[in-house]
């Protein structure tokens, strides 16, 4: 293990811990220059974390989180997420630090990517496309598996019922050594969602129909310790989701379905060099959707692979000097009614290189990413990050870096409206932020203020364009998003108990440049599904063997496709207790969400469930 | 030397009775089957109309015109595309068209019928839109929304086309009405309707844009689609009279300089000529049983000779031609 002095790092969870002027040893991994990358401001959850949270999925565990607008069709189904006015595509997914978003469609779907499935998972918005690559534009969300060698045999089952018929069973189970583990993860998750919701004043509560899900999960993790200085994991994910596609409330039924079928395999190898570590890592993703809707005889599939390798090496020639290089090589390829007779692949080479820089009063980062897609030269993508405290306690940072999303190969070759000329989205941004942490043995405060300003430049969209009979893709406008990010994070201590507070808002403007027929849109007007207000508190409270959350989110007003969304509160409730001892913990939970009972839609037409409540168990036992 | 040859010609300016109704039966479908263009041909002559197509290979898309003997009635979405609402062609023929006609679509007037008047066609509601209005979909609402009460419409605009020019006046004709404060006066138009276009007078091509009240900043929510047949029919009120019947028959049909009405029954009979766009030329009070009206001072064009006895009104199109003399002058 190499421990190496290291300039300051961001996030809250590490802000938390690192106070001091004279910056602690870290623990350097060959992927952690990327992951702890200077000048944002992010979050990050543990598993413990995650087990006392009212979230089952990423989608779920975002929508409580300050920086994240969900756009949610309802319980169970489809989310995606829009950080700092991107759109879905600008937020990367990473499993251990591959990219997951699938090459069809350039996203994924959050709500079917369970947090049991990591160990960790952290949340980053920014830009950091220089490091991380296509799509990094909006935010990056990284779920990380890891090992602790130390443990033997850990046990782990959490149980729960809730309102609509929601069922939940998850199971981990962890046998190991120091050179040897083993976790197995399994879960299952179903839902009738068959809940009532208003349709207007004096007409009786209609109920949601075909909107049931099933879930089945599991992840087998192998970690080998080889010797001192290598080590070698080896993970499957698999995953089949099956869901009914609810109708509208403009809609009488449906009976649409759709089925997700995942596998993912990942390989890592690790050893350290005189100076640094070097990585060997690579993923093999095949995932099948599958949609059919009777009612209209259609019949949709679609199924794509990717395989991905990487190899990287961090290392420290000089004290306070720290540099990354690497290179990523991706191929995929889909198969799908819509491209006809084609199986459209492309292959994609990246080449990467940062140099971090620490010293006692201020750090330094600067990136770059050179990426080529099939026989094409994509733009050159620099990143400059800086950090500067004034005072042990207050920093004051910048970023600045070019973006770039590559077309998704629905954008390419689909059929009709793919666009095999279609350029990648470019552009640059910019951020700058302070942050003032405060902490003594009873009280913490952290503090911070986040600007950005970011261009995207050939935004790609799908609409039908004059004389076009059908929707395609082109590089149709340019955005400028710019906004405010406040945070206050506050705990206190006393005798047994903790108490803690957290607001965050967001002020977001994205704003389309140029006159648009279709999608209608004029110059200077606010993107669809991006709200420009959005507050979140959440009040925490723990005493004893009792913990208590409370969570509120304001999100404001934002326009539709047909209509605005209005604004809209919900208020989100957690009590747990845990009762400990030696070798294990049981714990009993209780969710009640939309406490208020708040009649809302997140998107248009879609509606969302009343106050619902959640119950069950936790039992972990460890040797 | 000039020698001037005086050749005269006759010209017979042939009305609407004169042009062949477009039916579509001509294209031998079975039921069930359609045509898309996929065969590249650009669109579909029928009667007297061409009807575009653009169909793109490389996408397997089309767009303007299909011609379909499709008959699901019961099947909704997209992929029941090209079926018309009443399950088959105006009157229990088994052809008709279908536009899916996002933007403006066309109908090209042809051969002698072109720049001539057209007293209307058949029209009703694609088997895919119908659905999609009466119980809404994942993209598309429910007419009337979650209350009823929403007023929605899905409105067929005609307009024509003549000398290059578009005409100031339009069709319009509603596919779908839910504006009425009373719901149950909403409706689907599920039955073929006889769309009255006379009164755009002389059409070298007909245009036609769907609007609807469903509609997002990417266009248009229902589906732009509806079906057509039997264009150049007769109104059909018409041709039911001209059919049942008995109370006049007028000679020469077509006519020149005069028309003679005869009457079928007895008593007093108010007899009208009528332009196109409604206005009475002539009105004449008669117990005679054949009335002579001189027609010399009228242009030539489509008229309307109308009665009224004590039982029934009745009319009839009265296409008027005239004998044009050229000069043509050659030299030698």
């Amino acid at each position: 293990m190499l421990l190496i002095w290291l300039g300051g790092v961001s996030t809250y969870a590490q802000a938390v811990v690192d106070t001091s002027l004279t910056m602690p040893a870290i623990e350097i991994t060959a992927s952690n220059i990327r992951n702890e990358s200077m000048g944002f401001s992010g979050r990050s959850w543990d598993a413990e974390e995650m087990l006392k949270l009212n979230a089952q999925n990423v989608a779920e565990l975002l929508s409580s989180e300050s920086g994240s607008y969900l756009k949610s069709y309802g319980l169970g189904s489809i989310a995606t997420s829009s950080v700092r006015g991107g759109n879905a595509g600008h937020t990367l997914l990473l499993w251990n630090g591959l990219p997951l978003n699938s090459p069809m469609l350039a996203q994924l779907d959050l709500s079917l990517l369970p947090i049991f499935a990591a160990e960790s998972v952290r949340f980053t918005p920014g830009s950091n496309t220089a490091l991380w690559g296509s799509g990094a534009i909006g935010g990056i969300i990284d779920l990380q598996n890891t090992a602790d060698f130390s443990k033997k045999v850990v046990v782990q089952n959490k149980s729960g019922i809730g309102s609509f018929g929601r069922f939940l069973q998850q199971n981990k189970i962890l046998i190991g050594n120091q050179k040897f583990q083993s976790i197995t993860r399994l879960s299952l998750e179903r839902a009738e969602n068959d809940f009532f919701y208003n349709v207007g004043r004096g007409i009786p509560d209609k109920q949601q129909t075909n909107a049931s899900f099933k879930q089945h999960f599991i992840m087998q993790e192998l970690y080998w310790k080889i010797n001192a200085k290598h080590s070698f994991s080896l993970q499957y994910w698999g995953q089949n989701s099956n869901r009914n596609i609810p109708p509208t409330i403009v809609q009488s039924k449906s009976e649409a379905q759709q089925n997700d079928v995942v596998h993912r395999l990942f390989f890592d190898l690790k050893g350290t060099l005189k100076n640094g570590v070097w990585n060997v890592k690579g993923g093999y993703f095949n995932e099948r959707l599958d949609y059919r809707d009777q009612q209209i005889l259609l019949k949709a599939e679609s199924h794509f692979s990717t395989f991905i390798g990487e190899m990287s090496s961090t290392w420290s020639p000089l004290k306070g000097h720290l540099f990354l290089a690497g290179m990523t090589y991706t191929k995929s390829m889909a198969q799908a009614d819509g491209y006809k007779n084609q199986v459209p692949e492309e292959d994609r080479t990246a080449l990467f290189v940062s140099w971090k820089y620490g010293s006692k009063k201020y750090n330094s980062q600067f990136s770059v990413r050179q990426e080529f897609l099939d026989n094409t030269i994509l733009p050159f993508i620099p990143s400059l990050t800086l950090e500067y405290y004034f005072q042990p306690e207050f920093k004051i940072r910048g970023k600045f870096n070019r973006n770039y999303r590559l077309p998704s190969l629905n954008d390419r070759f689909w059929i009709p409206g793919g666009n095999p000329d279609i350029l990648p989205e470019s552009g640059w941004s910019q951020e700058t932020g302070i942050d003032y942490t405060l902490k003594n043995k009873k009280f913490v405060f952290l503090s911070s203020l986040t600007a950005y300003h970011r261009i995207i430049n050939n935004w790609i969209l799908w609409s039908q364009q004059p004389g076009e009979f059908h929707f395609s893709a082109n590089n149709i406008t340019s955005v400028r998003s710019y906004g405010l990010e406040p945070r206050v994070d506050l705990s206190y201590t006393f005798q047994k108990s903790i108490v803690g507070f957290k607001v965050g808002y967001d002020f977001v403007r994205a704003i389309n440049l140029f006159d648009l027929a279709s999608p209608y849109m004029t110059a200077g007007s606010q993107l669809i599904y991006t709200p420009v207000h959005q507050i979140s508190a959440t009040f925490s409270m723990s005493f004893l063997k009792f913990s208590f959350m409370y969570h509120h989110q304001l999100t404001g007003k934002t326009k539709g496709i047909n209509e605005d969304v209005d604004t809209f509160l919900v208020g989100n409730f957690r009590l747990f207790y845990q009762i400990k001892n030696k070798n294990g913990k049981a714990g009993f939970f209780m969710n009640c969400n939309n406490i208020w009972d708040a009649d809302y839609v997140v998107v248009e037409r879609r509606p969302m469930p009343g106050i619902h409540f959640m119950t069950g168990v936790q039992i972990s036992f460890e040797k | 030397m000039m020698i001037k040859i005086v050749f005269i010609t006759v010209f017979l300016i042939q009305m609407a009775h004169a042009q062949s109704v477009a039916n579509f039966e001509a294209y031998n479908l079975s039921e069930g089957e359609y045509i898309n263009g996929a065969d590249g041909s650009g669109g579909f002559r029928n009667g007297d109309i061409f009807l575009p197509n653009e169909y793109n290979s490389d996408f397997m898309a089309w767009s303007g015109w299909a011609i379909s003997a499709v008959t699901d009635v019961t099947t909704p979405g997209f992929t029941n595309q090209y079926s018309a609402i009443p399950g088959g062609g105006y009157n229990g023929s088994g052809h008709y068209a279908v536009t899916y006609a996002f933007g403006n679509n066309n109908i090209k007037l042809t051969g002698e019928a072109a720049g001539k008047t057209i007293p209307g066609m058949y029209v009703t509601n694609n088997t895919y839109s119908y659905y999609s209005m009466k119980d809404g979909d994942a993209f598309s609402k429910k007419f009337g929304g979650i209350t009823g009460n929403d007023a929605d419409y899905f409105l067929l605009t005609i307009k024509a086309y003549h000398n290059g020019l578009i005409s100031n006046d339009s069709i319009d004709f509603y596919l779908a009405d839910y504006r009425f404060l009373d719901n149950t006066k909403d409706y689907i138009v599920d039955t073929w309707e006889w769309v009255d276009i006379s009164e755009l007078g002389s059409v070298d091509s007909l245009t036609f844009r769907l609007s609807s009240s469903d509609t997002g900043i990417f266009g248009m929510n229902t589906p732009a689609y509806f079906c057509i047949d039997n264009v150049f029919d007769s109104n059909p009120s018409s041709i039911e009279e001209n059919v049942l019947s008995t109370e006049f028959v007028l000679k020469p049909n077509p006519a020149n300089e005069y028309v003679n009405v005869h009457f079928n029954s007895d008593g007093m009979h108010q007899l009208e000529l009528l332009d196109l766009t409604g206005n009475i030329l002539r009105s004449i009070n008669s117990f005679a049983e054949k009335v002579q009206l001189d027609l010399q001072s009228l242009h030539s064009g489509m008229y309307i000779i109308r009665t009224a006895s004590k039982e029934r009104t009745s009319s009839k199109y009265l296409p008027k031609y005239k004998v044009q003399i050229t000069f043509h002058s050659f030299n030698f």
